[in-house]
């Protein structure tokens, strides 16, 4: 059996006044998975997220963290969101310091740290990102392509086991978003859990290895990309859209093209296309 | 905010922020004596220090230096003229509604080391402004003990103004490329909506933060870890002496306008 690193059951949550933001979702997420949340907006991601790591209180329901049920008590949850870092989407709003180091040292000097070890976590996190030389920068001189990287680098800074990303690619130019991905799958390698929210369904068919649809606070749909996406009807249903590269295999495939195995980048999708034209 | 830039990339901001405070704040002392030279003195330290150590254009410098000239002229004026009693030896006289108005030696002497006192603090300030980015003040704040709820509502403070602005100058273009500031009677009510919209925002923004603050461990203190700098003894026996030199200067000069 697999071994699963965050499990909900059944979590209802409303927000005050009376709005159902998650309405009885389940689902359980599978260790070293990369996994990918989508859905339109409202439909309920970022609350999901903020379930992560007991920021926010189901309203019935439970939540489990590597199959132990959430505790709502201060010791518990000061481990928890040791171990589970969420980046927000806006990093207007998550960055408050007035200079990069302060504030990627933030995280690491509350979980107690020695100021050594502290400066050393800041400045590995900040290489991760590659954004070293921005250490003594001024927040608000920053672009956002660079407030979104220091953002990364706050939560990296606590060495959480899951990293949990809120449309980390929203408002990102290609060159970011590429690189952000790499960083991705940089992370990934060396064994870290990511979990992301997003609406770029190019980027959740090459990249995730599982993904979740989300729709008015219900789980519309779950599987591997390949199995949701092939899915016309789920498709349209959760007012997601096919990627282009599987509709172009799809097409294809029609056609009495063969693929060895069906290729989630243009790279693989090439190499598939030089088997064929050889065999 | 122009400012705000120069003390992240001026030519002394590696120099320990507290020698830097140190120095303005002991000047800013001197400037207290009534002397028009040392105060004179004083400035043109200041400029200089700015311009050619720190490199801060001179026209910049002297730009904002016109910024409080106005205030100052406002203030002296009043102190200038004064009534004055019906036969005194007042150099101009003027009567108006009856009250005998005029400026005696006396209130021109007064004007005189009111006027070149406050461009003196003025310069102590701005030389601290320009060469010292905020952030570092309030390392040096913090290291003398200023209340940590007191300094965490600065800092705070301080970062979100920038989103602030940024904030109300999106909301402005955006109702402005809407025509929003057509006229008179549109701008009034573009400029209300500016406000309250600036105001629900940074009240639901204000609640994001403390969630995206949660979640990295807050635990209602703000602890950060800031950037190290030397402290130089050259410095600090240096601008001792100097301030020594203008003590000297300021008996020397022997008060000017007393």
């Amino acid at each position: 059996m697999s071994e699963y690193i965050l499990e909900m059951r059944d979590v209802v949550f409303d927000y005050p006044g009376g709005i159902r933001a998650l309405n009885g979702i389940s689902m359980a997420i599978e260790k070293g998975k990369k996994i990918a949340v989508l859905g339109p907006n409202g439909s309920g991601k970022s609350t999901l997220f903020l379930h992560f790591n007991g920021i926010l209180r189901p309203k019935s329901g439970k939540v489990f963290y590597r199959g132990q049920q959430i505790k709502y008590h201060r010791d518990y949850l000061v481990n928890l969101r040791k171990n589970v870092g969420i980046v927000f989407q806006d990093p207007d709003i998550q960055l408050f310091a007035g200079s990069v180091f302060q504030e990627v040292s933030f995280g690491p000097m509350n979980l107690g740290f020695s100021i050594p070890e502290v400066e050393k976590r800041v400045v590995e996190a900040l290489k991760a990102c590659g954004i070293e030389e921005l250490k003594h920068r001024p927040t608000h001189f920053l672009s956002f392509g660079q407030k979104k990287r220091v953002s990364i680098a706050d939560v990296l800074a606590m060495d959480p086991e899951v990293l949990v990303l809120d449309e980390p690619a929203a408002y990102l130019d290609p060159k970011h978003e590429q690189k952000l991905v790499e960083l991705l799958e940089e992370l990934c390698r060396k064994g870290k859990q990511v979990i992301l929210s997003t609406h770029d369904v190019e980027l959740a068919y090459a990249w995730a290895d599982y993904v979740f649809v989300l729709k008015a606070g219900r789980l519309a749909a779950e599987g591997t990309p390949q199995e949701v996406f092939q899915n016309e009807t789920l498709v349209k249903e959760a007012d997601l859209r096919k990627p282009q590269l599987l509709e172009i295999c799809d097409i294809l495939k029609q056609k009495g093209f063969v693929f060895n195995k069906m290729p989630r980048n243009i790279p693989e999708f090439r190499e598939e296309l030089l088997i064929y034209v050889e065999s | 905010m122009l400012i705000d830039n120069y003390a992240y990339s001026n030519r002394l901001k590696d120099v320990h922020p507290a020698e830097k405070l140190y120095f303005a704040m002991t000047t800013m002392a001197m400037g207290f004596i009534p002397n028009i030279y040392l105060n004179m003195a004083i400035v043109s330290m200041m400029g200089a220090l700015l311009v050619f150590n720190a490199k801060i254009p001179a026209k910049v410098f002297l730009k904002t230096l016109l910024l409080p000239l106005w205030f100052v002229l406002i203030g002296i004026l009043t102190i200038m003229i004064n009534a004055v009693p019906a036969g005194s030896s007042a150099l101009i006289k003027f009567s108006l509604l009856g009250i005998t108005l005029g400026i005696t030696q006396e209130s021109i002497k007064a004007s005189a080391v009111l006027f070149s006192r406050s461009l003196a603090m003025v310069c102590c300030l701005y030389f601290l402004a320009f060469t010292t980015p905020m952030v570092d003040i309030f390392i040096v704040l913090r290291s003398m003990k200023v209340p940590g709820l007191f300094l965490e509502l600065m800092e705070l403070v301080y970062r979100f103004l920038f989103v602030l602005m940024e904030t109300s100058e999106r909301i402005y273009i955006s109702q402005s490329s809407r025509l929003g500031y057509m006229n008179a009677g549109t701008a009034v009510r573009s400029l209300g909506r500016l406000i309250s919209s600036l105001f629900i925002k940074a009240w639901k923004d204000s609640e994001s933060l403390y969630t995206a603050l949660e979640a990295r461990g807050y635990e209602g203190e703000v602890k950060v870890l800031t950037k190290k700098f030397p402290i130089s003894i050259k410095n600090i026996f240096l601008i001792t002496s100097v301030e020594f030199l203008l003590l000297v200067f300021a008996w020397l000069s022997g008060g000017g306008a007393r």
